[in-house]
């Protein structure tokens, strides 16, 4: 081998390594450094922490409930006297001062079929009985009599509190507690945030 | 130094003859500086490591195997660490299995809207960590017309239902064979008598072997430090629930272990606006879970698995 022939072969060894490219070297070192160093804390995606506001778990449902059946904070008796006797108007449609009131109930079509006639302040039990505000669940009961059943087993709606009662007191949400009464389809609601992707450390999306 | 000289007689080595630019012994003497000042750079973050065990949590006995006095001595160490940590002094609790009562879950498919509250309860109640986000509960959106979770979606935002689709919240089915418990090399996770399936995370060693073994992605990792504001905190805590975890320990849903052996209905139940989420003890005919194993379609999630699952899905007849 002639004496400098090793030389041509090895390319790295006999380059001249200019000034800059070791300036740049250690300047990427040190960048790398500062990031791995400012980023100690920061989670996969960098940004502040997620706030769980309470919102996304309050567990009031979605009407809120009343003690009496009530209008403007009036009870129906206030106005409607009983002595006055069965209305005579049309039973199908809410008068102006209940412009409130729109029934979409499908063929449930009535005011009377629900409320008691003579009695505002109550529901209509079959043969002009009176339902309390309190039991409103046999108003439902007489068209949902399969909801109903569900609903006294506790596989319709919601219990809440325990599911022991030996250990402690057991709730159960009435029907008007998620069915508005005069529109009962469940409403929409918005839904709480989706979970931010999480990235796996060397795992990239 | 001497071995230069040696160095340059050697055929091996050719020192530059030109007077300029660096030669490759300074240059690599140069890199290596740096790339040890960004070594420890990267490696900084140990310095704040606070999770190294004492000898007493390191020589910890298995869970099933403490007595009482040593289980109450483990509560006292972990309230006294909990309240270094977050400035409150816990409630904590290691409730044994209730006799005659075998836990169960069920959910109905026809009701979900897909609010995700559920999602947020669970995470306000047990105390996971808020950075990096862990949800014990994913809520899958899929088209109307089969049960596909392949293609299901889970970022869906805004109003919900979305026309066209239905939901299914999916968490840890609590399987009676369970894949997970089996593949544990050390037995940090097990099922328990009532049908609950726990984890010690003072005995996990984040080998995540269960989180691969489980057919319903139900398991969660924290591959960082977990993050809880000292303010959302929760208190009142189970040692295999919802106590705070650490770095490098795997979690999941419990049924929320220390409500419901103290007979409290789970966070997720108590939040759902529609009443799609039951839960109760198979063995007593009057509660609402046998009855919807009575009267209701049930069906199991990848039923295929044999895993026995103790979460059922349903619908209305
Ligand atoms: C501010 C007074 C007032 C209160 C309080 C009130 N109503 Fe009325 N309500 C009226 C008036 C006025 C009419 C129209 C009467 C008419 O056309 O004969 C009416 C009509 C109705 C009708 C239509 C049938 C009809 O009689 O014409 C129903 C049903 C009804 N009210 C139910 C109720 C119920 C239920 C409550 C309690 C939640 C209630 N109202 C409370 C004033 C009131
Ligand atoms: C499906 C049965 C049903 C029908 C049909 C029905 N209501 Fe009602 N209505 C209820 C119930 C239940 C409540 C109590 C709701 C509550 O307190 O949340 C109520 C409440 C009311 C109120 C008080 C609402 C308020 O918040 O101010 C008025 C007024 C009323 N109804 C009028 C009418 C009128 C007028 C009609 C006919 C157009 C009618 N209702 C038809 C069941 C019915
Ligand atoms: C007089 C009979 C009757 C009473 C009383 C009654 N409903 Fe209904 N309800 C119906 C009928 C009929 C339908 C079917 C509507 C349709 O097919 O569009 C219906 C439908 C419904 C629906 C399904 C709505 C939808 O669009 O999906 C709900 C929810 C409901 N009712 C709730 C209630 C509640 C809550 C009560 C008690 C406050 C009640 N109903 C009382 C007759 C009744
Ligand atoms: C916790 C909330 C909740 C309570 C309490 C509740 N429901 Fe429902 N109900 C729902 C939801 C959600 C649906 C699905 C509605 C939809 O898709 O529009 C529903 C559906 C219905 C339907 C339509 C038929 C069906 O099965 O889908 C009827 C009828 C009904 N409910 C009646 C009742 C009656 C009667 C009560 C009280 C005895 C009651 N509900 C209590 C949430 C509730």
């Amino acid at each position: 081998m002639a004496e400098h022939d090793w030389e041509k072969t090895d390319a790295f060894r006999n380059t001249e390594i200019p000034y800059w490219l070791l300036l740049a070297v250690s300047a990427a070192f040190v960048a790398a450094a500062w990031f791995f160093y400012s980023n100690r804390h920061a989670a996969g995606h960098g940004g502040p922490a997620f706030v769980v506001k309470p919102q996304y778990y309050d567990i009031s449902p979605a009407r809120t409930l009343k003690k009496r059946l009530e209008t403007e904070g009036m009870a129906c008796g206030d106005c409607h006297d009983p002595s006055a006797g069965p209305s005579s108007s049309d039973p199908r449609v809410a008068p102006e001062v209940h412009s409130k009131v729109v029934l979409k109930h499908g063929p449930n079509n009535r005011c009377f079929n629900c409320h008691n006639n003579a009695k505002r302040d109550f529901f209509a039990e079959d043969g002009g009985g009176q339902i309390p505000y309190l039991k409103v669940e046999t108003l439902c009961r007489k068209c949902h009599g399969t909801t109903y059943r569900d609903w006294t087993s506790g596989t319709h709606g919601r219990r809440n509190g325990y599911w022991n009662k030996a250990a402690g007191e057991q709730k159960q949400l009435p029907c008007i507690a998620c069915h508005d009464p005069h529109s009962p389809a469940f409403k929409p609601m918005l839904a709480a945030p989706a979970p931010r992707k999480y990235t796996a450390p060397g795992v990239k999306h | 130094m001497a071995d230069e000289k040696d160095q340059h007689d050697s055929p091996y080595f050719h020192p530059k003859p030109y007077g300029s630019g660096v030669t490759r012994r300074q240059f690599l003497a140069v890199a290596a500086a740096g790339a040890a000042a960004a070594a420890a750079a990267a490696l900084s973050p140990l310095k704040d490591l606070t999770q190294i065990p004492t000898l007493r949590q390191f020589l910890q006995k298995h869970y099933t195997e403490l007595t009482p006095e040593e289980k109450k001595e483990i509560l006292g160490r972990i309230s006294a660490e909990v309240r270094e940590k977050y400035g409150v002094t816990p409630h904590l609790t290691a409730q044994p299995p209730l006799d005659g009562v075998q836990f169960a879950y069920a959910l109905n498919m026809g009701r979900c809207i897909g609010c995700r509250k559920c999602v947020y309860a669970c995470v306000n109640e047990n105390n996971q960590s808020r950075d990096p986000q862990i949800h014990y509960i994913s809520v899958l959106e899929m088209e109307k017309g089969a049960v596909n979770v392949e293609t299901s979606n889970t970022d869906y935002e805004g109003q919900v239902p979305k026309k066209g689709h239905y939901y299914m919240p999916v968490q840890c089915h609590h399987c009676e064979k369970p894949p997970c418990t089996k593949v544990c090399p050390v037995k940090a996770t097990w099922r328990e008598p009532d049908g609950i399936v726990v984890v010690d995370y003072n005995w996990c060693i984040g080998c995540r072997y269960c989180a691969a073994a489980c057919p319903y992605h139900a398991r969660r990792f924290n591959f960082k430090e977990p993050y809880l504001p000292k303010e959302d905190l929760n208190p009142e805590m189970g040692y295999l629930s919802n106590r705070p975890r650490q770095v490098g320990v795997m979690e999941k849903c419990t049924f929320c272990l220390h409500r419901t052996r103290a007979g409290k209905y789970p966070a997720c139940l108590e939040v759902c606006p529609t009443g799609s989420r039951k839960f109760g003890n198979l063995l007593d005919p009057d509660s609402e879970i046998a009855a919807i194993i009575r009267d209701k379609r049930v069906f199991i999630l990848k039923q295929e698995r044999g895993t026995i699952p103790r979460f059922y899905y349903f619908t209305d007849v």
